[in-house]
């Protein structure tokens, strides 16, 4: 129990944010508390440094969450909301263009500031597999960018 | 070009690293009592019936249920999972549960861990996902004038749901200005019931077949609420 209670202290606030980069305010105490009694539960097989584990647990809790809502809430509209970048308007809509696969990788690496090691133990993949996925994401999203840096519409009003 | 995305992307993070995130402890458990939505082994000990009778009085209330084996519960609850015997330890329960019946496509089970404490699972059947087993950490608690209702923390669950003492009629969640959320008539000690209306559940209450309140709990509230 002491383990599970260091675990606890120790990474919560990290896994609460994880959930608030990525769910409307509403789902983020059930999943964070979700995730910790999956921890509880695997106490014996968490790993020494378990905080890309417990990342792997929450993305997983949270999928189910949001399905099990859906069951329940067919309509509830915040199950497809997620923060986007902020202050950026458009990094945020070529962020947004990207598929989740992509986002996800971009969001451990500079959001949660994760060695592509330790990401790849929170998306259960490789680390070659994950370095692979990283730069192809990367490359995605710098090119939405630059094509939206490209395609600049002329200002409101402007005379032709 | 794409390293400075990331370092872009970086500065957009809408929830810095250290930034406070004004919340409270990290698992969200009501003072008294922990709850486990849980995944409990099937490997749990041969089923034990010789205290049956005896665990059905300690439950304390008319319906003394009928008794299973906790592994054939845990088959039930939990299929398809394995390595909770930890917690399982944890929780200190025994081999043996009450069958209390089925409500609205729950079934409830209940029994009295080694410390005395009543542990109660609800398992909706057909359902993977919605399956609740907590016991209470008080010794001197449900049944009693004070605790009326022995219930999963509501921000936990989606529903009204749980066991009642004797004398209960009907538990109710109400709102602050004393709306009625959601009602649960009790049946054989079990009430279950869809959290419908909107509003934000403030109190829990409980009446007697009457309608005279016998009880009134404040509820925890969600963070920033």
């Amino acid at each position: 129990m002491q383990q599970f209670e260091r675990i606890c202290e120790q990474h919560v606030d990290a896994v609460r944010a994880y959930v608030r980069r990525r769910a409307p305010a509403d789902l983020v105490e059930d999943v964070v508390s979700e995730t910790f009694l999956v921890c509880l539960r695997r106490i014996d097989a968490t790993p020494s440094d378990p905080l890309p584990w417990l990342y792997g647990v929450t993305r997983k809790v949270l999928a189910n969450e949001r399905r099990r809502r859906a069951r329940t809430a067919p309509a509830h509209r915040d199950l497809v909301w997620e923060p986007e970048p902020v202050g950026d308007g458009a990094l945020a809509a070529a962020f947004a263009a990207l598929s989740e696969r992509d986002r996800e990788v971009l969001r451990l690496v500079a959001w949660e500031g994760l060695a592509l090691r330790e990401a790849a133990d929170a998306l259960g993949c490789s680390a070659l597999a994950c370095r692979v996925r990283y730069h192809r994401a990367k490359t995605r999203l710098a090119a939405r960018l630059d094509a939206a840096a490209s395609f600049r519409p002329e200002p409101e009003g402007a005379m032709r | 070009m794409s390293t400075t995305v990331i370092a872009r992307l970086a500065a957009a993070n809408p929830v810095p690293t250290g930034a406070s995130l004004h919340e409270p402890a990290p698992l969200r458990l009501p003072p008294r009592r922990r709850v486990l939505t849980i995944a409990l082994a099937a490997a749990v000990a041969v089923p034990a019936l010789a205290f049956a009778g005896r665990l059905a009085d300690a439950l304390r209330i008319s319906n003394g249920g009928t008794p299973v084996s906790s592994s054939k519960v845990l088959n039930d609850v939990l299929p398809r999972q394995t390595g909770l015997d930890r917690a399982m330890e944890e929780l200190k329960l025994g081999s043996t549960m009450q069958y209390l019946g089925t409500l609205n496509g729950a079934s409830f089970y209940a029994t009295r861990n080694a410390d005395g404490h009543f542990c109660l699972g609800i398992d909706y059947i057909g359902s993977q996902d919605d399956k609740i087993f907590f016991c209470g950490l008080n010794d001197d608690g449900f049944p009693s004038p004070d605790e009326q209702v022995l219930a999963p923390a509501l921000p936990h669950v989606q529903r009204l749901q749980g066991v009642a003492a004797d004398g209960v009629a009907m538990v109710e969640l109400i709102d602050a200005s004393g709306n009625i959320v959601a009602s649960a008539p009790v049946t054989d000690n079990l009430f279950d019931s869809d959290l419908t209306q909107a509003g934000q559940p403030a109190f829990m209450v409980t009446l007697d077949a009457k309608g005279n309140v016998t009880s009134r709990r404040a509820l925890l509230q969600p963070p920033g609420s």
